[in-house]
């Protein structure tokens, strides 16, 4: 156990020499690495759709999500993200 | 909800615009309720029934607070604060600890051959208990200490002990730093974005990738069955370990300064480089710093620290140590972890190591750095095995050095190599991160993260392992 007196509450702040900015960067960054995932790791999202709870909405959210991941892979880049997992399991297992 | 989770990243782009909306139209109340009703709900993800055990816990802190207002100045003040604690530790005892006393009752009788019918329960542990436990002792004794002036709105204590990126498995806020930012609505003017967005990506990487591999493929292997592994591979195992849990856990204490950064609010760091320690006092000054530090303030101090004398402050420290080795749970492995690191402790107070670091050529740094790794990767053994058996085991297969080498890959050993390089680089690595951050446009930091996370996604693999500290 720390004997000294250098970790005061709240003294260790990692905000120290960083730059703050305006809320409004945020949106357009997140949208951005969003739709990123959604073209290309669609198949994660029909995955996380099926595992919902039984619902009708649920149903529902499975067949939009079903339907949106066959649509990734017939234009490419879900073919392409399973070739790149597949490229990169080979590669370390 | 785990954070690394399609689930919560759905939760999270809910709950932020909503939070962010009504604070900026200034309905400040309206902010805290949204982000406590957010805050119940994602705990009452694992089981809605111990969301009533969390709102006790706000309760009895919130009217301690009160009554410790009212008493001020008389000796009822003190009576409310240790009344208060004892309560606090006794719900946290009762669902840590009461199986455990259970069962040994039983076996104790049965040995003296008088066995009874004792009152065994069902008992679940409730995620995050030692962590919101932790934070109301810190409510009610930084308002008696006067290092909060006054106590709080019921709304306030129940947004710091229950506010979400923290309520599970921490990094253990502390009342006094993090009640004063309830005052005002977080300004959209000063919002950390680069900070959150930098320190939640780095967790991703090192709790899906790093921790999520060395735990799979060595980690687990090697502890659940010690005598069929030669040397090599436990010794690696526990190497693994070391970096796996300092992984793990320093991911999660990222994630969730990320998240409560990019909502407006700050929490003190938890990590910083714990495995280039000099000395153990140094290591527990860069490991879990927010329990380290509840631990000095609230545990040793009261004790006395280093106020008795020489004896009485090896005493605190061993003592401190041993009830943080419990902390973690009611079995003996923990119990000799705690005392380990407490007996290590005093010695290194008493023969003065590590007094002159300051002074110490690189070669007598870096050997103490071995040699308080090796010290606290012994730990460790105890710490991961599932009981002393498995410690034995994994010491006596130290011995053997003439198997060969099955679990060790080369992927592996660059991950343990990686994690231990992290520990080495610039104390500044965070801030020199940032500053490369602000000089790409939105769109490329966009970019950026959505090819980390993909990238992330195709060598992580599918699902993610819950967090080693939820068990806590």
């Amino acid at each position: 156990m720390s004997t000294t007196d250098d970790l005061a509450p709240g003294t260790i702040e990692l905000e120290t020499d960083m730059r703050p900015q305006r809320l409004w960067v945020l949106p357009p960054i997140m949208a951005i690495a969003l739709a990123m995932l959604l073209v290309f790791n669609s198949q994660g999202l029909a995955k996380w759709s099926r595992d919902l709870p039984p619902s009708t909405f649920n149903l529902h959210v499975a067949d939009a999500a079903g339907w949106w991941h066959e649509l990734m892979v017939k234009l490419g880049p879900a073919k392409a993200f399973e070739a790149l997992r597949d490229a990169i399991g080979v590669e370390l297992k | 909800m785990i954070f690394p989770t399609l689930n919560f990243l759905l939760f999270f782009l809910v709950v932020c615009p909503i939070a962010w909306a009504l604070a900026i139209t200034r309905a400040h109340t309206l902010h805290k309720l949204a982000i406590i009703g957010a805050s119940y709900f994602f705990y009452a993800f694992w089981n809605w029934k111990l969301a009533f055990l969390l709102f006790g816990s706000v309760a009895l802190n919130f009217a301690a607070g009160r009554l410790i207002d009212r008493t001020r100045g008389t000796p009822w003040c003190k009576r409310v604060v240790i009344l208060a604690v004892i309560l606090n530790l006794s719900l946290l005892g009762f669902f840590k600890y009461y199986g455990w006393f259970i069962e040994s009752l039983d076996e104790l009788l049965r040995a003296l051959g008088m066995e009874r019918e004792l009152p065994f329960l069902e008992i679940v542990l409730p995620v995050g208990i030692s962590f919101f436990t932790f934070q109301g002792i810190s409510y009610i004794v930084d308002l008696y200490r006067g290092d909060l002036d006054r106590s709080r709105p019921l709304i306030d204590v129940m947004f710091f002990i229950s506010f979400f990126p923290h309520l599970v498995a921490g990094p253990i806020v502390r009342a006094a730093a993090f009640l004063p930012q309830l005052e005002t609505p977080p300004s959209p003017n000063r919002v950390f974005v680069g900070l959150g967005l930098i320190l939640i990506m780095w967790g991703v990487f090192k709790k899906a990738i790093v921790a999520n591999y060395l735990a799979v493929s060595l980690v687990d292997k090697a502890f659940f069955d010690p005598t069929a592994y030669g040397a090599v591979d436990l010794l690696f195992a526990v190497y693994a370990y070391a970096v796996q849990i300092y992984c793990d856990f320093s991911a999660y204490s990222d994630i969730a300064i990320g998240v409560a950064a990019l909502l407006g609010y700050r929490f003190q760091r938890n990590f910083n480089q714990p495995y280039r320690a000099e000395t153990l006092a140094d290591f527990w000054r860069r490991w879990h710093m927010s329990l380290s530090s509840w631990l000095r303030d609230y545990l040793y101090i009261p004790l006395g620290g280093n106020r008795g004398g020489e004896l009485k402050t090896y005493r605190n420290l061993l003592l401190t140590m041993v009830l943080g080795g419990i902390w973690h749970g009611a079995a003996w492995k923990f119990l000799i972890w705690g005392a380990l690191h407490g007996g290590f402790l005093a010695l290194e107070r008493a023969i003065g190591f590590g007094r002159d670091s300051a002074r110490w050529p690189t070669w007598r740094r870096a050997l103490a750095v071995l040699l308080i790794f090796h010290f606290v990767c012994f730990c460790w053994i105890f710490f991961r095995a599932e009981n002393l058996a498995r410690v034995w085991e994994m010491l006596a297969g130290f011995g053997d050095w003439s198997r060969p080498t099955t679990l060790l890959t080369p992927f592996l050993l660059a991950l343990i190599a990686f994690g231990m390089a992290i520990q080495f680089t610039p104390p500044d690595t965070l801030q020199r991160t940032d500053r490369l951050y602000h000089r790409l446009p939105n769109w490329a930091v966009g970019v950026l993260i959505g090819v980390s996370l993909l990238v992330i996604e195709a060598i992580g693999g599918d699902g993610a392992a819950p967090f080693i500290y939820f068990q806590f």
